[in-house]
């Protein structure tokens, strides 16, 4: 399966965590990942995402249907993002909108088998793939790209 | 330090591993990656490659690479971080898997794995172990 890690775009502050909206670069930032993504992704993927504000602006972006998950609030811990996402056996794409650490955190355990707390920017997308080879599961990182790269 | 690790492209199969060129595809591969770096990287870079041929055509994809026989097929972790960190700023290492992967892995998550690495694939490291992911990308997701 194809499995994509989507750091929500820069946001506001506000008191209320989950109530939080993308600044206007912020909602710049979540089109131009949301063009590249459409232009790689099946023609089919599903979109779940976090319940918070910024997260749902960045997922709405994709223009398709989104799956809220309660359990991808921030805070979220590598099980439930795994969980929420179907990992390994989903077939097709998977496009999930989170938070940091949470979202580092995951990777750093899919890729590394390791419990860091990887960085990820705003606005990032991290692209994973899984794979059997030699009769070993193996986890490709099929790309990393953050809005200053895009 | 900004280490970007780049695999060659796909390339054909042959006796002498030494001399195996690359694909019409690898090579289509190798300039869609040159590409995408110009448009990403500063002015001034390092580029380095391992002596095999599918190596140093990928590299020059992109520019003249310095040939380092240290960087052929098998290269060590050390014999990788080594070549580098003989060039200040930004290097590029033109090389092969699974070495590249094992530098990954050292690099960012100071472990002893073997990491996938995509043909004609570059992963782009930042700072000092354990290094950050700045960027991957595949060919094909360019």
């Amino acid at each position: 399966m194809d499995l994509i890690l989507w750091r929500h775009a820069e946001a506001e502050e506000h008191a209320d965590d989950l109530r939080r909206r993308l600044t206007s670069k912020g909602r710049k930032q979540a089109q131009h990942a949301a063009e590249w993504l459409l232009q790689r992704l099946p023609s089919r993927f599903a979109l779940i995402s976090s319940p918070a504000v910024r997260a749902h602006q960045t997922a709405q972006a994709l223009g398709t249907p989104i799956k809220v998950e309660q359990s991808l609030a921030p805070g979220a811990t590598p099980k439930a993002i795994i969980a929420a996402a179907g990992w390994p056996d989903s077939k097709g794409a998977v496009v999930i909108v989170g938070h940091q650490p949470d979202l580092g955190r995951t990777v750093a355990q899919l890729v590394a088998a390791g419990d860091g707390r990887w960085s990820i920017k705003k606005g990032a997308i991290w692209w994973l793939s899984n794979r059997v080879r030699d009769g070993d599961a193996q986890v490709v990182v099929r790309a990393v790209v953050s809005p200053d790269l895009l | 330090m900004e280490l970007i690790l780049w695999r060659h492209a796909d390339a054909e199969d042959g006796a002498d591993d030494m001399a195996r060129r690359l694909t019409p595809k690898g090579e289509q591969q190798a300039r869609a990656m040159a590409q995408w770096l110009r448009a990403h990287l500063p002015g001034q870079y390092t580029l380095l490659a391992s002596p095999a041929v599918r190596a140093q055509q990928t590299a020059s994809a992109l520019a003249t690479p310095i040939t380092e026989r240290t960087l052929a097929p098998g290269a060590s972790v050390a014999a990788i971080v080594n070549a580098a960190e003989k060039h200040r700023g930004i290097v590029i290492v033109v090389g092969h898997q699974p070495d590249l992967g094992r530098a990954a892995a050292q690099l960012v998550a100071g472990a002893r794995a073997e990491w996938s690495v995509e043909k004609g694939a570059v992963w782009w490291l930042a700072g000092e172990a354990p290094a950050r992911i700045k960027a991957v990308i595949a060919p094909e997701l360019l």
